[in-house]
């Protein structure tokens, strides 16, 4: 193998290796992005008053907040996919070798942000956004 | 678990051959061996950083103890006088902040520096000056923290310090930015070491230990890393705006001119909460390794216990408003932290159940340890339950500032981390040196367990029956007599079990020697280790290697796996690759120097200076600090090629001696660094949006100001983008051109990038813009002045590229350096980008 042929397959290897380092924490990312964006979006209507906006007859607050619920458990629900695709046999408690380990946490660490997404979802339709 | 071998051998087959030939243990002893006398404080070896790390860490836990102990004698009897008011406001203050801020973060710090190289098989951590950096601005800056008490000047405003108490006009003297910057500049010993643990985790692990055998202390390690890297700068950043209100007169919290004393809970309390785990995980990971050893058996649900921690880490940073409920937060965002307040106990849950379902798992031995863990795990859940009850908004409307909550917090701290701690001190000291005493121990954990139940219990009465926090006394007649004497008796048995533990440690600690697998544990810190680390590297297969293999610590110890030789006739370490751990190279580490010693005194010489506040001598201290952090560079990174181009390890596993790009650790802690910058960056600009927010649109400018200049905006811009390009061609360049056109490239980056950040500034002064006058030139010209710091550094380091090369030790090889420099100018460019287009763009398009 040339030098040059070697260095793009060494630089390549390390991106997987990072790739598989940074994959566990996918799913949480997500759970902090729809937390942040919520907060903010909840803030945002109340210090401008758009408390009892409406959008398309439902109150804007908790249809902004399902909205981005919806978005997140998709993303969620394709990182499940992607960390479980590809692996032959069960995932079950790791200490195996590279990858299965970084993907079976990859896959229960997004099914806990699925489960704090939904935790966080739940008070935007029973509290009054602004009370 | 996978206990497959690599690479075709097998358990009896060895890396390298058995015996080995005598002279290599000689030469990696001459090579690390500690330098005598004075010059031993050069040294920066984790064994001997890494104890006296322990010890200072336990000081300040027995120096704010005394704090306490004073307190509880103040408070034993309504009506007492042995302190008055305003030194009562100076004792809690510096009771918490010590314990926090000296004792708990640093405590886990030091345990990390001590063991992580022996657990991961490392002959150090990758950046050991650096460690040795930490340690010093720790103990120097600490201990002259601490002896502000002795002279009135100790910050009273609480230890989290909110304004408008802390302002200038309520607050005149030097007790608050005694905190601002004494504490301030320590959590850059805390991010330092972070920064350090981070990496040595990611890329020093023996050959084997996959992300998925790592063990549980190393998780937990690497999640407190992470953790520091993205909450401290919020602290940080909060600290710099209210010292440059108090100092300049920038406006941040003054709600007259535009401020919100609520901006400083928000970014301390995304510091604080956090802050609560970074000290919990790695405890909690304590307990897990300590927990199989002391029953025999595997941790049950290991994976689950990683999921926990990693968790964790990400769900404790939506929790901070649970310290605000009372500020008048909108209910449903109230919500949002509430859930996030019951999702973070699931992971805690778990990792509490697969406690206790390995103490099921195996045969308890009744050890010391194990008192303190089963006392860990009562006091701990008794704390989460009632942090459970908190989190519920009504409930906590009730307790808010009562003495519940000082019970709930001490029962979170002392179960959570000061138990695991103790008990960690009387696991691992027979992997260091001679063990502690079995009855002086068993006696200090029925001290310590006993009375910080005597002491906290009444305290979740006292508080429900309404005493309030932080006051110096309290009348009699309102049935709190019983409950507080109590509470000060059982802080004089936590002050005896306290002085116990001193005791034993005194009369039976002694570092060195032939350490014994005491409880028979199944992790590599148990493997003879001595300055050099193991004698050789270990092949690691299992999350529990002794066990897996019952001759492994006869082999490392014989020299039978990698590297049990020096390969350059240097101090050297083996650099693996972040997630199978797969070899990558051997990293030459530095002789010991002074330069990190130098720039540690005047470090914190330069943030007392300027504390007093003494200009001329701050600025003699930063000379003085900037002189020994180039010395430490020059001395000992990017060294120039020595030894064999590559070298076989073992195992026929062949590899370089010298690395660069992002295979290098170096190219790791640069990303890891610009993390951190990015943080406090994101702080501003939130603060920015925050303030924006509160002051409506109407506001934003005020009348009187402007709007910065949209023309010098995009100039800005422009020389930004333009300086980082050049480095990046200056980059490339090196090796393939003359070494006149790289350095003309430096010259001509640097020259944008001055011209860019004069740009900067001049659109906002041209615009109107003052930072005196209102929160909107204050937080726009934060930004600024951050950028313009960013700009500084950056162009100290072309500079310092531009010396290395015309010394003649920058070339197509030997990089690091410039590689380095361009990913900071890269990083800089993008941050003044992204700057510009808020402060340019945001107000046009949307306010």
């Amino acid at each position: 193998m040339s030098g040059a042929a070697e260095r793009g397959d060494t630089r390549k290897r390390q991106v997987l290796q990072v790739r598989e380092v940074l994959f566990p924490a996918l799913g949480l990312v997500v759970w902090a992005a729809h937390f942040g964006v919520s907060y903010a979006a909840n803030a945002l209507a109340c210090a401008r008053g758009f408390a009892d906006a409406r959008l398309l007859g439902q109150p804007l607050v908790p249809a902004v907040i399902m909205g981005l619920t919806a978005v997140a458990l998709l993303a969620l629900g394709l990182v499940i996919r992607a960390s479980l695709s590809g692996l032959e046999g069960s995932l079950e408690e790791g200490g195996e070798a590279e990858p299965r380990f970084t993907r079976w946490l990859a896959a229960t660490a997004a099914a806990l942000a699925a489960l704090a997404v939904l935790f966080q979802a739940v008070p935007a339709l029973s509290v009054p956004p602004c009370g | 678990m996978d206990t497959a071998a690599p690479r075709g051998t097998t358990a009896e087959e060895t890396p390298n051959p058995l015996p080995r030939p005598p002279e290599e243990l000689e030469q990696l002893r001459r090579i690390w061996a500690m330098p005598r006398g004075l010059a031993l404080l050069t040294e920066y070896n984790n064994s001997l950083i890494g104890p006296l790390y322990v010890a200072t860490a336990l000081l300040f836990f027995l120096l704010a103890g005394v704090l306490a102990l004073i307190i509880r004698a103040q408070l034993a009897w309504p009506g007492l006088t042995l302190v008055d008011a305003a030194t009562f406001n100076q004792l809690f203050t510096m009771h918490g902040t010590v314990m926090m801020f000296l004792f708990a973060v640093p405590a886990v710090e030091a345990v990390a520096i001590t063991l992580l190289p022996a657990m991961l098989g490392a002959r150090d951590m990758p950046f050991p000056r650096l460690g040795a950096y930490a340690f010093l601005i720790y103990a120097i800056g600490g201990l002259s923290f601490y002896s502000s008490i002795l002279f009135g000047a100790a910050p009273d405003g609480g230890w989290f310090m909110y304004p408008p108490l802390t302002s200038k006009e309520n607050s005149p003297g030097i007790n608050t930015d005694m905190y601002l910057l004494g504490i301030g500049f320590i959590e850059i010993s805390a991010i330092a070491g972070a920064i350090e643990l981070f990496v040595g985790i990611m890329r020093t692990r023996p050959p084997g230990m996959t992300l998925g055998r790592m063990p549980l202390f190393a998780w937990g390690m690497l999640v407190f890393a992470a953790m520091v890297i993205f909450g401290f700068p919020a602290v940080i950043v909060a600290s710099m705006l209210l010292e440059l209100e108090r100092a300049l007169g920038w406006p941040f919290f003054l709600p007259e001119q535009g401020g919100d004393p609520l901006l400083w809970q928000h970014l301390f309390w995304f510091f604080g909460h956090p802050e609560v785990y970074v000290i919990f995980l790695p405890a909690a990971a304590m307990v897990s390794m300590i927990v199989p050893a002391m029953v025999g058996a595997p941790l049950v649900a290991h994976s689950l216990v990683v999921l926990a921690l990693v968790g964790t880490g990400f769900l404790s940073f939506g929790l901070w408003v649970h310290h605000m409920y009372a500020v008048g937060i909108p209910a449903l965002s109230l919500g949002f932290f509430a859930a996030a307040g019951f999702a973070v106990s699931i992971p805690s849950g778990v990792q509490t159940f697969a406690w206790i379902a390995t103490f099921a798992a195996g045969r308890v031995k009744w050890e010391v340890p194990t008192l303190f863990m089963l006392g860990f795990i009562f006091i701990f859940v008794l704390g989460g339950l009632t942090g459970v009850m908190v989190s519920v908004t009504p409930f906590d409307w009730q307790v808010h500032d009562t003495y519940f909550v000082v019970a709930h917090l001490h029962y979170v701290l002392i179960g959570g981390m000061v138990f695991p701690l103790l008990g960690a001190l009387y696991y691992w000291v027979p992997s260091l040196g001679r063990p502690l005493s079995d009855r002086l121990g068993r006696w200090a954990f029925w001290l310590l367990f006993l009375g910080t139940n005597l002491t906290f219990f009444p305290m979740h009465v006292s508080g429900l029956m309404g005493m309030p926090r932080r006051i110096y006394t309290y009348p009699a007649g309102f049935g709190l007599e019983l409950w507080n004497a109590l509470s000060s008796l059982g802080a004089a048995m936590v002050a005896a079990g306290a002085a116990v533990v001193l005791l034993d440690v005194v009369l039976h600690f002694r570092l060195g020697g032939t350490q014994e697998n005491r409880w028979r544990a199944g992790t590599l810190e148990w493997v003879n280790n001595d300055d050099y680390g193991t004698r050789s590297i270990p092949r690691v297969r299992d999350r529990y290697p002794l066990w897996a293999e019952p001759e492994l610590a006869r082999q490392v110890e014989a020299g039978g796996h990698y590297l049990p030789f020096s390969a350059t006739g240097r101090r050297e370490t083996l650099v693996t690759s972040p997630a199978e751990a797969a070899p990558q190279y051997v990293a030459v580490l530095p002789d010991p120097g002074w330069g990190h010693v130098i720039a540690a005194i005047g470090t914190c010489a330069f943030f007392y200076a300027l504390t007093m506040p003494l200009p001329i001598a701050a600025a003699v201290s930063g000379l003085v600090a900037l002189i020994g952090l180039i010395w430490w560079l020059w001395q000992g990174t990017d060294p120039a090629p020595v030894g064999p181009h590559s070298v076989d390890i073992g195992d026929g596993v062949r590899v370089p001696i010298h690395a660069t790009g992002p295979v290098s650790t170096s190219w790791w802690a640069m990303v890891a660094l610009m993390l951190v910058l990015g943080t406090i960056f994101a702080c501003l600009l939130g603060g920015w949006l925050f303030l924006w927010l509160v002051n409506g649109d109407a506001m934003w400018p005020p009348p009187g100001q402007g709007l910065p200049v949209a023309g010098w905006g995009l100039t800005a811009l422009g020389l930004y983008a333009g300086g980082a390009l050049v480095m990046w061609g200056a980059a490339r360049l090196l090796g393939r051109r003359s070494r006149w056109v790289v350095r003309g490239a430096l010259l001509l980056a640097a020259a944008l990038f001055a011209g860019g950040v004069g740009a900067d500034g001049w659109a906002l002064w041209s615009g109107g813009v003052r930072p005196t006058l209102h929160a909107y030139g204050a937080a726009s010209w934060a930004i600024f002045a951050w950028q313009g710091a960013l700009v500084a550094v950056a162009l100290l380091m072309a500079g310092y590229t531009l010396a290395r090369s015309l010394a003649g030790k920058l070339d197509g090889a030997r990089r690091l350096t410039m590689d380095n420099t361009m990913l900071f100018w890269g990083y800089t460019a993008g941050q003044g980008m992204v700057g510009l287009a808020l402060l340019h763009g945001f107000p046009r398009l949307f306010a």
